[in-house]
Order: C-alpha cells, then structure tokens, then sequence
C-alpha cells in the first residue's frame, strides 16, 4: 500500500523542485486561490491576499471562541515567526472567521493580534459567500445546532495555508505541525 | 558588617532552600502543578493564555491511576470560568462533508509529513470538540489532556487568563473523590 501511493509521489516529485524537502504537505498540482479577494473586517482595507512580491500571506480558518485548536495552531505560528526574525515581516496572517455570529471584529483583532504582529481579520457574515471563500482553499467550515445553554460546536479545517504572489497555495500544515516545521518552510518560501 | 566567604553564604542558602523543599514535599492537593489523592495522580497540569479576546480557556494534564479510575468532572472558580466542561478534540473524516475530491490527498501517507504528535492528517477534514462523561484512567496507566486532544474547557472566562496565575482546578473521580491541582498559565 505504501508503495503504490508513494510512487505517483516521486514521478511528480522529478524535477519539480523539492517537494520532499518541505514538512508541510505540498499537491501536485497548487490550489488557485488567486481568484479569491477579501477585506479587512476593522476597516475595510483589502487584505494582502495574494501577497505582494517576495511576501507570503498565510490563511487560516478558526474561531475566538476555539480553547484547544485554534490557540495551539496561532502559538505554533508565532514561535516559528519568532524564529523567523526579519523573515516574519513578510509574513502576513489572515484569519478568516468560522463563527461569524459570535466573532466581532474587535474580539478577532484582540485575539489573532495576541500572537503574531502582520495580520488581518476577515469576518464573512453570508454563509454562502463564506463557503465560495473556503472553496479554492478545499476548506470545510460549519456552525452546529444550538444547544440548550444557547451555545454551539464549530468545526472548522484546521489547516493553515501559506500563499504565494501568485495566488497559489504552495504548502498546506495540518493541526499539530511543529513550530521549527513552521518555520523550516517559511525560509524555503521566503528565500 | 563582616564579609562572608562567597562559599559560605552559597552553603547556608543552598542548606536553607533544602530544608524549605523538603518541608514542602508532600504529596497533598496543594503541592502545585502535581497532585495526588486516593491512588489518582495528576501532573503536568497547566492552562493556555488566553489571547485577547477570548471567552474561553482550556487546560492540559496528564492523569495516572494505579487502579484505574474514571474522570467525572471537572470544575473552577467561578469567579475564574462560569462553567468546568471536559472536552475532546476530534478530527472529522473529510469524507464526511463531502468537502475534499481531491483523492490523492487523503491517500497520502504519513510519511510525507512530520507532524510530530501522529495525528499526520489531522485538520484535513476538519476538526471539531465534543463534550465528554469523563475520561476513562486505564489502571497503572495514564491519560495525557493535551492540546487537540482532551482538555479541560473553561467557558464563560471572567477574565484573561494571564501567564504567572494560578488556576484552581478541582477534578474528581469516580474512585478517588476529588483532587485539586493548582494550573500555571502558560503561554504555551
């Protein structure tokens, strides 16, 4: 079984430059998110995605209201800029709201801000317009049925996803990835 | 005043620390970070930092019982948390939503990431958390509450939780009755 799922793997991975090298996961074929465009929810502004020259935008879908997931994942991320040094500065952030009822702007801004310096909050109310955002990024997100106490489940795909100039997803880190993995691709990204 | 010797003055703090050490060094409820009541014993415990913001707060330990035991709540301050649940992190299939075509990906193994904590795929379908009865305490075992797996939720936050407190948290178990282990905030 292993051998047949890694061998497709190693024809692709001939001359396509290093995907064995990343520690994150990389596809064959990027994801094109290039089509996707979103705003700032604290003023508007239009968020750096694709980024900009020689930057990479990161993207991540999460919740402030998340205790385990979501602040493991955005800790992970700022001990890899951390390590980052100057690097970090071309690094932006995006946090993308599953839970966009309970999810203000401030509360994201206060919360995403807690870890990491460049970042922007995106909060997309329309559940439609959401999942047309979470679509080129093979993202999943959803809000469970209310329970008793007016409280409710969030489940969201935990995976952070580092953008190129292009509008291209050149890695994927699952939840759990290692700061020094983290860390490891930015520079690959970076350089 | 008399200069000691740097020796001497080191020896009567080291002797000093020594003997405030072992005074303390009972295996009460109130011995910190670890405790131990009735054959159930918790160590490592801490609570996550909240980032701004957050109205909730989680925290991790790792329980050992030499009987087995069974975990039935938990419980805070209120002037801490409104509400202790325990919970449980759990991935969803990504078949399930239907989310993921992308087939290759899912056959993908685990050896082309590192993920260190053998969840490799983890996250791809989705994660979500579950309210759970309590936790199971295999006998002369241990169960590790651990960021995306177990934890301890603290809902209805008070306050951030802010690295150098100390959280109370009361556990109690089927068996062993109740232990109190008192949580560092921890950035991480």
């Amino acid at each position: 079984m292993a051998l047949a799922v890694v061998a497709p793997w190693a024809l692709v991975g001939c001359g396509s430059g290093d995907d064995s090298s990343f520690d994150g996961i990389r596809r064959p074929e990027p994801l094109d998110v290039s089509g996707v465009a979103l705003a700032d929810a604290r003023d508007g502004s239009p968020v750096p995605l694709p980024p900009p020259e020689g930057e990479i935008t990161l993207v991540y879908f999460g919740y402030t209201s998340c205790p385990d997931v979501c602040p493991t994942t955005l800790s992970d991320l700022r001990l890899a800029l951390e390590q980052l040094g100057d690097g970090a500065e071309r690094v932006t952030t995006v946090f993308v709201t599953a839970d966009p009822q309970r999810d203000t702007a401030e509360v994201m801004d206060a919360y995403v801000g807690s870890f990491v310096d460049r970042y922007a909050v995106v909060r997309i109310d329309d559940p439609a317009a959401l999942d047309a955002v979470e679509e080129p990024f093979q993202a999943t997100t959803s809000v469970g049925p209310a329970e008793p106490d007016g409280g409710y489940e969030v489940t969201h795909s935990a995976i952070v996803y580092a953008v190129d100039p292009a509008g291209l997803v050149q890695v994927e880190w699952p939840f759990g990835t290692e700061p020094d993995a983290f860390a490891h691709d930015l520079r690959l990204l970076l350089d | 005043m008399t200069r000691r010797h740097p020796l001497v003055v080191a020896f009567a703090a080291i002797a000093l620390a020594a003997l405030f050490v072992s005074a303390c060094g009972s295996s009460e409820s109130d011995a910190g970070s670890d405790a131990s009541s009735g054959g159930v014993e918790v160590t490592d415990a801490w609570v996550r930092a909240t980032p701004g913001g957050a109205t909730r707060g989680a925290a991790y330990m790792v329980i050992s019982s030499e009987d087995g035991d069974r975990l039935v709540s938990a419980s805070v301050p209120t002037d801490v948390a409104g509400t202790t649940e325990v919970h449980e992190t759990v991935a969803v299939e990504s078949s399930d939503d239907g989310s993921t075509d992308n087939g290759t990906m899912d056959e993908m193994s685990s050896d082309e990431t590192s993920v260190e904590d053998g969840s490799e795929m983890s996250g791809m379908g989705g994660m979500t958390m579950r309210e759970v009865a309590g936790i199971d305490i295999p006998a002369g075992g241990s169960v590790s509450l651990e960021p995306g797996g177990y934890h301890v939720m603290l809902l209805d936050l008070k306050a951030p939780l802010t690295e150098g407190e100390t959280v109370s948290i009361t556990l109690t178990f089927e068996d062993a009755g109740t232990v109190v282990v008192e949580a560092p905030v921890r950035a991480s």
